[in-house]
């Protein structure tokens, strides 16, 4: 049995009350007013046996209440691991795989360390037990691998180290102990872990308590020593012009810093880099300056002049000594144009408005955020050239909106759409004393229209137009008319979840400035502002990731590797999914819209090498009193690779299932203790002759 | 001036009716300055004959038995007992002792009995005197006929209150030598004192003729206690506080107390004196009419 609070068990100490009670005022009785005692002698007490029992009973259950306090404070929980030392012991061995181990020979270090480990698991711990270990070699990148199954053959898992090599991804330990703690808590033999890694400070969780692990019985860090020296770079480039460019760039030196290597050759603290942009080949700029050991240090190379407005990606190279791990030395960083949002405005149906369409592009260029594209549409399709369109269509008052099919397809492919509602026989002009405001609001939505300020705009004649159920309505006016409504994921076409759309909105206002003057307002840029953001965040892709991270892809999405092979399967591009990018290089993601440069880098933890202080390593492993079991959401493994979902169907099978393994069973001292206060307090009532009608 | 007391606090109408009819006659001769109701050791003018004797000069001719004179031609006068009143003195036990019992304490009992008989005293229109001690004299109201006695008996009762010990045969003693000519001495205290010295306590009042009756307040508590645990029973008076089992106090305490009670009793039998039990359980009017009948039936 086990306590996750201990130290309330100090409570235990408490019990000498009763004693004391017990011991000193059993014999006091109760003192009586008399009229004389002249003809009183003094009795010595008579010690009955009834009389003791009594007492011994009283003071028992008291005993009992108190350690049954105790005990309920210090959460017991129960553990069948009674007679580990002569048990079948469970090794994980756990190799770290994460970026860092391609540092100097740290990986051959560590491969011939675990499989030095794998075979002394595998022999029993006991010289009583005559059972051999069971092992199973687990790795650990961005997500904790487990190869094969817990066994005493050890062939396959000495195979699989051969061919396992190290990733370009990070390795969290904290999400690692977790998993492995989870993974133990499922099994009846108790479990050791093994872990070899290079010890990266940089790796730890910030919540240290993360490291500790309940169901865990042992846990040996082997540290891989060598005293490697990394330079690490990243960047980002950007273009206001396409011809001048800004890289904005972080460098790094850190070595491993390792006392306890007896190597003679000892690691500078500093060293000279030198910082190298290049365009296709020909170099823009490079600057040699000194590195501090652990140190981040921000360089900034301006007003850089590219050879060809053509080029859209750079490199950026880190030179100099004491650098043992080449992978983060250099990084493809494609260029970021500061091109305004393509936005288009056309017309389907009808003549494009000339006041709409000018209120429009007014509201669209103001500070620069949009481009505007003219368009007179005629119903062949909206251009591919702005990912976002206001359409003005025609519409009868009172009747559901025809939405056309261009507007259809087009927001089917992850296009955005603001559709500017014309009534057919134009709008009416109504006298003020017939005006309406602003009415309800929904605050709720990213467009943060509760914020702006309404209050002067007054809607006269607004269009008419039947919502839909699943149509989420924006704002209406004060009579409760839907002005700006949100059509969800083009409901009324296609409801099917997994079919990636953009967004599509329509505006009961011709944008007149007759209906209404919502265009007149400073509200409307505003708004006009947030919308076009809104738009454009749907189809944003991040520039840069790290490696091992996935990337949340929409339908009709395409990405191409650094070599230009294609990633995603046909079936996997018809519908959103994730996509895990491993491998560092600028990968391109292609939409029916666009193509964007994506760079996967390095992960920067990764790139510092300095390993973590002895201290620090006596979190790992120790029991974590705050938690009692783990989190369930941690054992789930990424649904991308298919081997940790083996290993973990296979953990689930219920002979590796040990319901009372790591139990907690205080929750039934509660009722122990409500009862044995009852007794105790209807005990001692009675002894005591209390009585309850107060005389 | 006395503090003015409600008299129906201490004298309980049910008692006074009961008393109504009834008289506190001394059985012996008494003193007194006044004509009343008791025999007076003088010769008087009541219906009652006492003795001839021979007729001297000077002696008031309307006394002479003219009819012997006619028959034996010799002068006797006829001389009659005399009526006179007398004085009652209450000794009122004031010790914490008394300040016990349930459903009312025995100084309760006692301030009951005292205004009880002090009403029944002023009715015959003989002197009531009340000394209230404890280890000492505590307070005392001279002997009086005046018609304002009982209340400011009363009054007395009212502001008594029982505390610190008792020292019974001394204040006895003491009280004795304040007691002049005969007359009723009443004694109420729950007696705790030894037999012996209680008799020699008593006997110089015996001796001066005091007609002596006690009234002994009990409570049933302290007759038959019945405690169900070992219980400390402090003394009310000394402070003192004796571990007790209730086997002792259900065998050998109601044994020594009964003892107690019957060399108390024998003492006052010894003394002439009567004796009254009177517990704090039992309806006062019942006790006392009972009494007093008997002293009326029992010739002296």
């Amino acid at each position: 049995m086990n306590f996750v609070f201990p130290a309330f068990l100090a409570g235990i100490a408490a019990l000498l009350l009763p004693w004391l009670l017990h011991r000193f005022n059993r014999e006091t009785p109760p003192e009586t007013p008399f009229p004389s005692t002249q003809f009183l002698e003094s009795t010595r007490v008579p010690v009955s046996r009834k009389k003791r029992l009594r007492h011994l009973g009283l003071f028992s259950l008291r005993t009992l209440f108190l350690l049954a306090a105790c005990l309920l404070f210090a959460q017991p929980y129960c553990s069948t691991d009674q007679n580990r030392a002569s048990q079948q012991r469970n090794v994980f061995v756990v190799i770290d795989r994460s970026a860092s181990m391609q540092a100097d020979d740290r990986w051959s270090q560590a491969r011939a360390k675990t499989a030095e480990v794998l075979n002394e698991s595998q022999a029993p711990t006991s010289a009583v037990g005559s059972t051999q270990n069971a092992v199973q070699l687990f790795d650990i990148a961005s997500t904790l691998t487990a190869h094969g199954e817990l066994s005493t053959e050890l062939s396959g898992a000495n195979a699989t180290l051969r061919n396992l090599s190290p990733s370009f991804e990070s390795a969290p330990y904290g999400l690692m102990m977790q998993q492995l703690d989870a993974l133990a808590s499922r099994l009846d033999d108790p479990v050791d872990v093994v872990f070899i890694t290079d010890a990266q400070e940089s790796n730890l969780p910030l919540q240290r308590r993360l490291l500790r692990t309940q169901h865990i019985d042992n846990f040996t860090l082997h540290k891989v020593n060598t005293n490697a020296a990394n330079l690490a770079v990243r960047a980002s480039a950007r273009a206001g012009d396409g011809v001048n460019v800004q890289v904005s760039a972080q460098v790094l030196y850190s070595h491993a810093d390792d006392a306890s290597n007896n190597s003679d050759a000892e690691t500078p603290n500093t060293t000279s880099a030198t910082l190298t942009v290049l365009a296709a080949g020909q170099t823009l700029e490079s600057r040699t300056f000194n590195l501090t050991q652990g140190a981040t240090e921000s360089i900034v190379l301006s007003n850089l002049v590219m050879p060809s407005a053509a080029i859209d990606e750079l490199t950026v190279r880190l030179d100099g000594d004491n650098d043992s791990l080449a992978i983060d030395n250099e990084i493809s960083v494609p260029i970021q144009l500061d091109n305004p949002i393509q936005v288009g405005i056309g017309s389907i149906g009808m003549r494009m408005p000339e006041e709409g369409a000018l209120f429009l592009r007014t509201a669209l260029n103001t500070d620069g955020l949009a481009r505007v594209i003219n368009s007179s549409n005629n119903g062949t399709g909206l251009s591919d050239e702005a990912s976002h369109w206001a359409v003005f269509i025609p519409h009868a008052a009172g009747t559901d909106v025809q939405v056309p099919q261009v507007v259809t397809d087009f927001v089917r492919a992850g296009g955005n759409v603001l559709l500017v509602l014309v009534p057919e026989n134009g709008s009416e002009k109504s006298s003020v004393s017939n005006a309406d405001f602003i009415g309800s609001i929904d605050t709720a939505h990213p467009l943060a229209l509760g914020e702006l300020d309404w209050q002067e705009t007054r809607v006269y004649s607004p269009v008419s137009f039947n919502s839909l159920s699943t149509d989420r309505i924006l704002m209406r006016t004060g009579s409760g008319l839907p002005l700006l409504v949100e059509r969800n994921a083009l409901s009324s076409i296609d409801s099917s979840d997994t079919q990636a759309s953009g967004r599509l909105l329509f505006l009961a206002d011709p944008l007149d400035g007759v209906a209404s003057d919502l265009p007149l307002q400073s509200a409307f840029v505003d708004w006009i502002a947030n919308t076009i953001r809104w738009f454009d965040a749907s189809i944003a892709f991040p520039t840069q990731i790290n490696a091992g991270e996935s990337l949340l892809l929409p339908a009709q999405t395409q990405v191409l590797s650094p070599s230009g092979k294609t990633l995603r399967t046909l079936a996997d591009s018809g519908q959103k999914n994730r996509l895990l990018l491993n491998e560092p290089g600028v990968y391109t993601v292609v939409t029916s819209m666009a193509e964007y440069p994506l760079a996967v880098t390095v992960p920067w933890e990764e790139s510092n090498l300095t390993s973590f202080v002895e201290d620090k390593e006596g979190f790992w492993g120790q029991s974590d009193p705050t938690s009692s079991t783990a989190d369930e959401s941690l054992v789930e493994f990424d649904n991308n690779n298919g081997k940790n979902n083996e290993t973990a169907n296979a953990l689930n099978t219920p002979s590796a299932l040990d319901a009372s393994k790591g139990r907690p069973w205080w929750p039934w001292l509660m009722p122990l203790l409500a009862l044995a206060l009852l007794a105790e307090s209807l005990w001692a009532n009675r002894l005591l002759s209390v009585r309850r009608d107060g005389v | 001036m006395a503090e003015r007391v409600a008299t129906d606090s201490y004298l309980q109408p049910a008692v006074l009716a009961r008393l109504g009819s009834l008289e506190l006659i001394a059985r012996t001769v008494v003193d007194g300055a006044l004509v009343g109701m008791h025999r007076s050791p003088k010769f008087g003018f009541s219906q009652e004959f006492a003795e001839y004797r021979a007729y001297n000069e000077g002696d008031d001719l309307r006394f002479v038995d003219w009819n012997v004179y006619a028959r034996t031609d010799r002068a006797y006068i006829k001389r009659f007992h005399g009526d006179t009143n007398t004085k009652v003195t209450v000794l009122l036990d004031a010790s914490a002792s008394m300040n016990f019992g349930n459903p009312i304490t025995k100084w309760n009992l006692a301030q009951y009995l005292c205004a009880s008989l002090a009403y029944l005293v002023k009715k015959q229109h003989d002197a009531f005197a009340l000394s209230v001690f404890n280890t000492e004299l505590v307070s005392e109201i001279p002997p009086s006929t005046s018609p304002d006695t009982l209340q400011r008996v009363l009054a007395h009762l009212h502001a008594a209150t029982p505390r610190e010990g008792t020292d019974l045969v001394a204040s006895l003693k003491a009280l004795s030598q304040r007691i002049n000519g005969r007359g009723l001495v009443v004694l109420v205290s729950d007696l705790y004192a030894d037999s012996e010295e209680l008799i020699q306590a008593l006997q110089p009042l015996s001796h001066t003729g005091q007609e002596l009756i006690v009234f002994h307040t009990l409570d049933r508590e302290e007759v038959e206690p019945n405690q169900a645990r070992i219980s400390a029973l402090k003394d009310l008076e000394s402070n003192e506080k004796v571990v007790v089992a209730p086997e002792f106090l259900t065998g050998a305490y109601r044994t020594k107390f009964n003892e107690h009670c019957e060399a108390i009793e024998s003492t006052c039998r010894r003394l002439g004196a009567d004796y009254i039990r009177v517990m704090t359980d039992e309806p006062l009017d019942a006790v006392l009419h009972a009494y007093l009948r008997r002293r009326e039936t029992q010739p002296s």
